[in-house]
């Protein structure tokens, strides 16, 4: 870490070249690297316990501490929880949401688009469009968790809806066409004609709303459908 | 330095290193990065370390985690510890990643 920032985002360093790179956009901003992007991967933003649901198998990240230690509280947390924007002023102030309010930060073709938590937990299951790309946002609010793919499968275009599954744990969906039965976090069928198909998912950046607007000033912001 | 970390800003993404174009929508701006600490304070986890998830009985069920999988391989990377260290350079299903948070 270069113990620098840029608009209150991680400023990260290389070591081969030592170039600097916002981590945010995952971009090199200065250095011989700079105008050089990484590819962003998918990730998920979740809850222990959703996670290891979804994926028994999973390893976690050894804290290199003793167990006492390793379950101390997240330093940050009062941040977290805090009005604080960050340590440097805003440069752009766009209060349509709350400053500090989560969203899911989207890239497609160089536009931007944000879907704040509390849009999303009133819509667990949204059949979206965006740059010409039909998407399907999945947010679970019991582990405040989103998620994004695409939703085509063999050149057809679905639309989802959630269904209710009393001997299934989690959040699954139905699809208008086979009405095979989806995991909604995971994207995958596990039911149906298009059992063990899995959706094509988008890397997103959980951000704070304050940061996401601040690095992308013309991101779109969306809003209930119904 | 104490209340500097309390209100320090984060944010997570999930990186391949892999090169691609500029991205033209950012407003990145290098005259305005500022430096709030020493290179290296925050230090960046280099060697990762692996423990089986159910072996973890230190992570809450509560407790927040970055999860990626690749290729059948799976891995969570817990709030806290990213929160200490800010970058984890890790390799999954073979390919070389930076968590980032």
């Amino acid at each position: 870490m270069s113990g620098k920032l840029h608009a209150n985002s991680l400023i990260m360093y290389d070591h081969q070249t030592d170039s600097l790179w916002s981590h945010l956009v995952g971009a090199a901003v200065s250095g011989p690297m700079k105008g050089e992007k990484l590819n962003p991967l998918q990730s998920m933003f979740t809850q222990w316990n959703t996670w290891r649901r979804l994926y028994p198998g999973s390893k976690v990240l050894n804290s290199g501490r003793s167990s006492f230690f390793a379950s101390l509280r997240d330093p940050y947390e009062s941040y977290y929880r805090s009005s604080d924007t960050g340590i440097i002023p805003t440069r752009m102030s766009d209060k349509r949401i709350y400053p500090k309010e989560y969203v899911l930060g989207l890239v497609l073709n160089e536009k931007t688009k944000a879907y704040p938590f509390s849009v999303l937990s009133r819509q667990p299951v949204a059949n979206d469009t965006f740059q010409g790309v039909p998407l399907l946002v999945v947010f679970d609010s019991e582990s405040t968790t989103g998620v994004i793919f695409k939703r085509k499968m063999e050149g057809k275009t679905l639309s989802f809806k959630q269904t209710q599954r009393s001997d299934k744990k989690g959040l699954f969906l139905v699809d208008d066409a086979t009405s095979s039965l989806w995991e909604g976090l995971t994207g995958r069928a596990v039911q149906g004609p298009f059992k063990s198909k899995r959706l094509e998912p988008l890397p997103m950046t959980p951000s704070f709303w304050f940061g996401w607007v601040d690095h992308y000033p013309d991101t779109e912001l969306f809003s209930l459908q119904r | 330095m104490f209340l500097l970390k309390e209100s320090f800003y984060s944010l997570l993404s999930v990186w391949l290193v892999f090169n691609a174009q500029t991205l033209r929508a950012a407003d990145l701006r290098p005259e305005e990065i500022v430096t709030v600490l020493p290179k290296d304070a925050i230090p960046a986890i280099l060697s990762p370390s692996f423990e089986e998830g159910n072996k973890a009985s230190w992570l809450g069920g509560k407790d927040l985690v970055v999860g990626v999988e690749i290729g059948g391989d799976s891995r969570a990377y817990p709030v806290p510890t990213l929160s200490r260290h800010e970058i984890v350079n890790d390799k999954v299903g073979g390919i070389p990643i930076a968590v980032t948070w």
